[in-house]
This record gives structure tokens, C-alpha cells and sequence, in this order.
């Protein structure tokens, strides 16, 4: 491919806030890394890509969502834009763990690390970064834990046993060239989901943070919540009647495992009543039964 | 049955569509005829929690359109009146994922189910707007007495009256007034707002800590309540219905029985 050419279009889109980067031996890297909002990427995204779309045919391009937190819909409008020009992503580089959430969710093939800059050599995994780290460690660690999962009825007790293991001392995945990395059995989030915030993960879903009314939780596996619970979980979307949900305030405005459901009471607890410690929703007969995780 | 689609619209956040959606939802039910109430707030959607219904959404509007579930499973059934239905709005996608023409087949179909379709508008005049305003045959536009909430409220009656062949008739309820506060000259008076807007109006509603209260409980006060606001948006919802009644007087709010006392010894006080 033309490296002239494709540099070309570098120098021209860099005022866009997409880079567009050739790699010598790789194909081309679109960065929108740039961008700030889902907006400004579809925008720019729209206009950098409509040169030809017989310059992008048959070539190897690899995007780059840099730290833009987008959901399954969102991810969905972007790779729509590439396809629309014949683009099918080799694969996809995020930092927000809620978007390699939902491009794994549509079986897009993630980046390991951070791509690769003009001035670093192609795809080094850059293990100083906090966000590719922690997912390493988390598929590294879910590969065990998903296998235990299928099986697992035993009553775990709080957030303390799924922290302990996702944190744990795991060998980072080696820098991958090859196979894309399997999705990781558990995400682990470290954030305040507010009003509107959806995350939904194939595998287990541990949250430090709360999680607000308004916000949406959605897990194939169980969901921990080491902090407030007042928004919507779902777990055991698969039908899985044996996932839990967990939080160390558990004020949710309905849970829902696998096919039950469940809602908050219409009179809010009494202001008395508030010091209840965490607690576990799992289903008994077909019915969702909340229980207190008492330490002693 | 063909029922009537009525959007409450305003132009500007804040000054009570979401309140007055609840309340004329709940007076119009309590008269008897069946009621659907459309949260189009997509994204900040605020009317579920009025009502008290939010623990009870499983699908929503966005749900129903994109087919993932039938209307009748999205619709919420409230809490006391049996012929009152609420379909909520998505709180995790935003105004673009409806368009106008999804929402008049969604009117559209709603009609045939119920009397009276009663549709929350967003604030603003953009997609969110156009969107509520689609399926719509008659517009409820609120506005209080300040002058922002009237220019407004006039913007919105001028895209209102673009949408005639849609539109038969838009009616004015004037919101929060404090009669206390007109009476010194501080306030626009009812006269005031329709001399700028000249619009037929539909109800005055004074301004009523109670309405706090009642948001906060999830129920809305024209159901529970013996307030004067609760009264207003009763007799709103008889006006809707057709039937003459007549303005409150609002001059008798602030006489408790010591105003009235006190007025009995000093007339120049009142």
C-alpha cells in the first residue's frame, strides 16, 4: 500500500480529530482516540472515511476507540460507518472496559494494550497502562473462574472473594499478535454507574462504585456491587437461575435473575431501618429471596 | 374506539409538563374514561417516578418500537386507577432513537385502546419535540408566569399553528401562579400571559408546596389530594372532557379563616 498516500491523509485529517496511521507491515490504524463524544466521532468518522471506498477495499485496518465509554448501540453505529465503506475492523482497541464489553459482546476482535504509535514499534503491549492491565489479569483469572461457574452453587459470601480473585496475583497475558484474547469471564469496574449508564457483560460483573437509579446492570453470570445497588440488575441473563446479586447496599428499583423479577417495595424502608448491611438476591422456588450477609 | 392524543408541551424545562402529564392523567381516569400516558422525556424520563410506577417498568416505549416486546406488555397499570396505563420512557437511549413517524403509528395505535392519550413532551423544540408533537391532535401548553416561560410557550404555539392540519386545538394552562404576588404587581397576572399569548386557556393552577410532596410520594396530587392545585387539574381535566366549568376564584386562596378575620377588622389590609 501507498505509505505516501496514507500519509497524506494523515496530515489532512489531523485538524478532524481522527488520525488515520499506516503501519508498515500491518495495514492502517484509524485512531478516534481524539474524540471526545460519541458524537464527534460518528461526525468525523463519517467525513474521514467517504475518500473511496475502493481505497479501503482488501486492506488491513485496525480502529482505535481510544477512551470513549460507548455501549452495545453505540458500538454497533460505529462499526455500521466502517462497513459502510467496505471497513470490517481487523480489530478494535478500547480503554473503557464498558466498551470492550460491548465490542465483545458482538464478537469483535479486541486490540491487547494500546495501539501502536508512529513512534513505537507495531503492536507493543504497553503494560503501564492501568485499564489493559486489569483486563488482562481479569481474562487471565475468568478463564478459571468460568469453568467453576456452570457448577457453582455454593454461597459466596460477599464482593471480598470476586475482588480478591480478579486482583490476584496472575501472570499477564503474553503481548498478543496472534489470537485475539478471549473475552474476560468477569469485568471489573471501578466507577459510579449513573442515570442512563447501561453495562452488560457476558460473564460475571463486579462494580466498585454504585450503581444509580436510572443505570442498568446486565450479566450472563453474577453481579457484585461493592457499594450501593439503587439502579436495575439483571443476572443470569441467559437463564441462568443460579446467578446472585450482591451489593453491600442492596436498593435496587427491581432485580431480575434469569426469569424472575423482582421490585422494590412501594413505601421506601423507614429512615430506622437504613443501617442494613450488604445482602444477596439469588432465586428459591422460582422467586427471588433476598438474604443478609451477616459477618458474624 | 378512537380516543384523543393530547401532547403537554411547554418550550421550557421546569415549568410543569411532567407534573401537569401526571395530574390531568390521573383527573381524567378518575372520571371514568380510560387514559394512556406516553413519556416521550427519552433519556430523562421522569414521569414513572411521579406516578410511583418506576419499580414496575420492564419494557418501554423505545421496547415498542424496535419490537422487542408487544405494547400491551409495556404498558404499567397504576397503582389505584385500573383504567389509567403509563408507558414509560427508555432511560438508557436518547431522542434519536424514535422518529415522527414511529410515534404516529404508535398514536395511532394507542387510540384505538384508549379514550384519552395524554403525551409528556421533552423540553425544547428539537427531534424530541417534533417527535411528541406527531401523533398529537391536540396540544396543552403550560407555561408559568414569568416572562421566559411565555416566550417560550410562544415559540411553541407558533410551531403548533404551523402543524394546523394535525393540530385542532391548543389551549393554555397557566402554572404556579401566586395570586399574592400578582395582586402587588410582582407577578403576571392570568390577563397578562393571555394578552401576549392570546390562546384560549384551558386552567390555572396556583402554586402549591403540596405538589413537593406529592412528587416525592409518587402520587400525584390531583388523585389524593383536597389542595386547590389538585382541584385545578380536576377541573382542567373537565374542561378537556367538554364539560363548561368554571375559573376558581383565586383571590379566596390565601384567606384562611384568620385572613378573613383579620380582613372582617381592617378591609384595607385584603
Amino acid at each position: 500500500m501507498p505509505y505516501s498516500y496514507t500519509l497524506r491523509i494523515a496530515t489532512r485529517f489531523q485538524m478532524s480529530k481522527i488520525a488515520i496511521i499506516s503501519q508498515p507491515d500491518q495495514g492502517v490504524l484509524i485512531d478516534v482516540g481524539g474524540c471526545s463524544t460519541l458524537q464527534e466521532a460518528t461526525q468525523h468518522l463519517t467525513s474521514t472515511l467517504q475518500i473511496s471506498s475502493e481505497f479501503w477495499a482488501g486492506m488491513n485496518v485496525d480502529l482505535n476507540l481510544g477512551a470513549l465509554p460507548l455501549n452495545h448501540n453505540e458500538v454497533s453505529q460505529i462499526l455500521a460507518i466502517a462497513a459502510e465503506v467496505g471497513i470490517k475492523p481487523h480489530q478494535v482497541f478500547a480503554e473503557s472496559e464498558q466498551t470492550r464489553a460491548a465490542l465483545h459482546a458482538q464478537n469483535v476482535p479486541l486490540g491487547q494494550g494500546k495501539p501502536m504509535n508512529f513512534s513505537v514499534g507495531p503492536f507493543v503491549c504497553d503494560s503501564s497502562h492501568p485499564h489493559a492491565d486489569k483486563t488482562a489479569d481479569a481474562s487471565a483469572c475468568g478463564q478459571e473462574n468460568q469453568s467453576v461457574a456452570e457448577a457453582c452453587t455454593s454461597e459466596s459470601e460477599d464482593a471480598s472473594g470476586s475482588e480478591a480473585a480478579t486482583t490476584g496475583d496472575v501472570p499477564a497475558e503474553p503481548p498478543a499478535k496472534a489470537a485475539p484474547p478471549p473475552p474476560p469471564a468477569v469485568l471489573y469496574l471501578r466507577q459510579t454507574l449513573r442515570s442512563g449508564q447501561t453495562v452488560s457483560h457476558k460473564g460475571h460483573l463486579v462494580i466498585v462504585g454504585d450503581v444509580n437509579p436510572g443505570a442498568e446492570v446486565v450479566a450472563d453470570g453474577d453481579i457484585t456491587v461493592w457499594g450501593a445497588l439503587r439502579g436495575i440488575a439483571h443476572a443470569g441473563m441467559n437463564g441462568n437461575t443460579q446467578a446472585e446479586i450482591r451489593a453491600l447496599r442492596l436498593e435496587p428499583i427491581q432485580i431480575r435473575i434469569a426469569h424472575a423479577i423482582a421490585r422494590s417495595p412501594d413505601r421506601p424502608r423507614k429512615s430506622t431501618q437504613q443501617r442494613i448491611g450488604p445482602e444477596t438476591a439469588r432465586v428459591v422456588n422460582g422467586s427471588i429471596r433476598i438474604t443478609a450477609n451477616n459477618p458474624d | 374506539m378512537s380516543g384523543r392524543v393530547i401532547v403537554i408541551t411547554s418550550g421550557k424545562g421546569g415549568v410543569g409538563k411532567t407534573t401537569a402529564s401526571a395530574n390531568i392523567g390521573v383527573a381524567l381516569a378518575q372520571t371514568g374514561v380510560s387514559v394512556a400516558m406516553v413519556d416521550m422525556d427519552i433519556g430523562l424520563r421522569n414521569l414513572d417516578i411521579l406516578m410511583g410506577l418506576e419499580n414496575r417498568v420492564v419494557y418501554n416505549l423505545v421496547d415498542v418500537i424496535e419490537e422487542r416486546c408487544k405494547l400491551r406488555q409495556a404498558l404499567v397499570k397504576d397503582k389505584r386507577l385500573p383504567n389509567l396505563c403509563l408507558l414509560p420512557a427508555a432511560q438508557t437511549r436518547d431522542k434519536t432513537a424514535v422518529n415522527a413517524d414511529q410515534m404516529k403509528t404508535l398514536c395511532n395505535e394507542l387510540k384505538t385502546l384508549f379514550d384519552y392519550v395524554i403525551v409528556d413532551s421533552p423540553a425544547g423544540i428539537e427531534s424530541g419535540f417534533q417527535n411528541a408533537v406527531a401523533g398529537a391532535e391536540e396540544a396543552v401548553v403550560i407555561t408559568t408566569p414569568e416572562m421566559s416561560a411565555v416566550r417560550d410557550a410562544d415559540r411553541i404555539i407558533g410551531l403548533l399553528e404551523a402543524r394546523k392540519d394535525e393540530i385542532s386545538q391548543y389551549r393554555l394552562v397557566l402554572n404556579r401562579i401566586r395570586p399574592s404576588m400578582v395582586k402587588t404587581n410582582d407577578m403576571m397576572s392570568v390577563d397578562d400571559v393571555l394578552e401576549i399569548l392570546s390562546i384560549k386557556l384551558l386552567g390555572v393552577v396556583p402554586e402549591d408546596e403540596g405538589i413537593i410532596v406529592s412528587t416525592n410520594k409518587g402520587e400525584p396530587i390531583a388523585g389524593t389530594d383536597n389542595t386547590r392545585s389538585g382541584l385545578a387539574f380536576r377541573n382542567i381535566a373537565r374542561r378537556l372532557r367538554g364539560e363548561d366549568v368554571p375559573l376558581m376564584d383565586l383571590d379566596e386562596l390565601n384567606q384562611g379563616w384568620l385572613n378573613k378575620v383579620v380582613k372582617f377588622f381592617n378591609p384595607a389590609r385584603a
